[in-house]
């Protein structure tokens, strides 16, 4: 039987570690996506992901809404990509121009280009359309259990999305197309 | 079936893309680093753990990680060490007894008897999930010398909310062990000396967490528990930011950061482009700013150590063009 986030961090804090294990493999495809619009790196995001659920483990005891988990684990997932993506930018000068570099030579040019440039794109969206439209679109979840997720109204999740999308849409210029 | 919103088929082409660039999740074993980790770090066994096959790549890369660095820090650490298992129906019965007791005994002989004093309203103890406020923490990563002084070297700095002067409380095995004082600060790292007298001296890896909370740190806590992009409390500039019936205001301004590479203090960015406590931003590398939100998105888009910094300011009624000198 599938428990609840909020019964589940209450077990963590408990000292049940397979409760948090439960957590992270309910939310590490999201949280690792999270890490990966950032950095554009899979190696990076994984670290980078990793390195957010032991955070979110550690500070746990100050997490408010226990049933809202998944959305504060993301917040911690930004933050520290944000800070890996800045640190880099200090110690290795122009890797940031070249981030994608390392993915962008794995695949075939053009298909892979696109998804390079929306990826790009994503992460200059503001956090929570970010995040509602990962959830939507990646984690295939509909606005009922986003809303449940989340915490918040379907007008609310309505509202993100469409504005994310536009936001995007913007971004990316009307040139950009959907390639097969 | 469900109906798809119209601004999802007013985008369709973009919501096709989106969904072709689903990523494939991470490796396989990435819940098993993650515990690997925790358990590492904090020596609880993860119970299922025994029924798992032996850590693949990422495991023992993760094991090593922290092997050779340790970064952790359990949520229970804090509020004790976790009772031995025979503790727990020694512990309930107890508690039982004394909850027999305190029930048949009449509430003004126990709190005379005791010595207690009644508290109109008093609040009930903070709980393990209601924190307080939430409080900036790091751990002391290296030791070292400067100019013959013994130094830590903390990994918690500006974003974090530290300034000169802020006195740390230090901790080993979740009990305090002494003070430090910060004496040079960079964005993510901060150089202290120990405080006052202590029997013992802090390591790598002891935990720090400030022994008084300022409002910066409280903002920079609250913005990294929020997963703002805000840097932390100083945008990676050294100012910290309020909203003002103008626009966003320069609340306050970090002059001199410290740099880790040779611990000599420098000008902050805020300092090289002259900002000034009370200054309304208005734009920053020629685009408008109306909030703190517009600032992060023209700062995260540029290289910041690439990019000589504009802005344009409102002081004392009057715009100012300023650049980074």
């Amino acid at each position: 039987m599938a428990h609840d986030d909020a019964s589940l961090v209450k077990r963590t804090l408990g000292g049940d570690t397979a409760a948090y294990r439960e957590l992270v493999e309910r939310y590490q495809r999201a949280v690792f996506s999270c890490a990966y619009q950032l950095l554009g790196s899979r190696h990076d995001a994984e670290e980078a992901a990793q390195e957010a659920f032991v955070q979110a483990f550690e500070k746990l005891d100050r997490l408010r809404e226990p049933r809202y988990f998944f959305s504060w684990v993301w917040r911690i997932t930004s933050t520290v990509a944000l800070k890996w993506r800045l640190k880099q930018r200090r110690s290795e000068l122009g890797l940031e121009a070249d981030m994608f570099a390392r993915e962008r030579e794995q695949a075939p040019v053009e298909r892979e280009e696109q998804r390079l440039t929306l990826l790009q794109a994503l992460a200059q969206l503001p956090e929570e359309q970010r995040e509602a439209i990962t959830l939507r679109f990646w984690e295939e979840m509909d606005y009922a259990q986003m809303g449940k997720l989340l915490g918040i109204s379907h007008d609310a999740l309505y509202q993100r999305v469409s504005r994310g999308l536009k936001q995007l849409r913007e971004l990316l210029g009307q040139d950009f197309v959907v390639r097969e | 079936m469900k109906k798809t919103p119209p601004f999802e088929k007013e985008h369709a082409t973009l919501v096709e893309a989106l969904r072709r660039t689903r990523l494939k999740g991470p490796d396989e074993r990435f819940a098993d680093g993650v515990i690997d980790r925790i358990d590492a770090e904090h020596g609880v066994r993860s119970e299922l753990e025994s029924s798992q096959p032996e850590g693949g790549n990422v495991a023992s890369r993760v094991m090593a990680r922290i092997r050779g660095d340790g970064t952790s820090r359990a949520p229970s650490r804090k509020h004790g060490r976790r009772a031995p298992r025979w503790f727990l129906p020694l512990g309930g019965a107890i508690a039982a007894g004394l909850a027999i007791a305190v029930l048949f005994t009449p509430m003004r002989d126990w709190l005379r008897d005791s010595g207690a004093q009644v508290v109109p309203n008093d609040p009930a103890p903070p709980s393990a999930l209601q924190p307080a406020s939430p409080m900036p923490s790091g751990q002391i990563r290296s030791v070292r010398d400067f100019g013959g002084e013994r130094c830590y070297v903390i990994d918690a700095g500006l974003v974090e909310g530290l300034r000169v002067g802020d006195v740390l409380a230090w901790e080993r095995d979740g009990q305090r062990a002494g003070q430090l004082r910060v004496i040079g600060v960079s964005a993510y790292a901060a150089i202290t000396r120990q405080e006052g007298r202590s029997e013992r001296e802090p390591q790598p890896r002891d935990h720090v967490e400030p022994l008084f909370l300022t409002d910066v740190m409280r903002r920079a806590a609250k913005e990294i528990e929020s997963g703002s992009q805000a840097r932390g409390a100083f945008y990676g500039l050294g100012i910290m930011l309020a909203r003002g019936t103008d626009g966003i205001v320069v609340m306050d301004v970090v002059r001199e950061l410290w740099r880790p590479e040779d611990s000599a203090p420098e000008p902050s960015r805020a300092s090289r482009l002259g900002l000034e406590v009370g200054d309304v931003i208005r734009a920053a590398l020629g685009e408008r700013v109306a909030s703190e939100a517009d600032l992060e998105r023209i700062l995260l888009r540029v290289d910041p150590d690439a990019t000589v910094l504009t802005m344009t300011v409102l002081r004392d009624g009057h715009e100012l063009a300023l650049t980074e000198r």
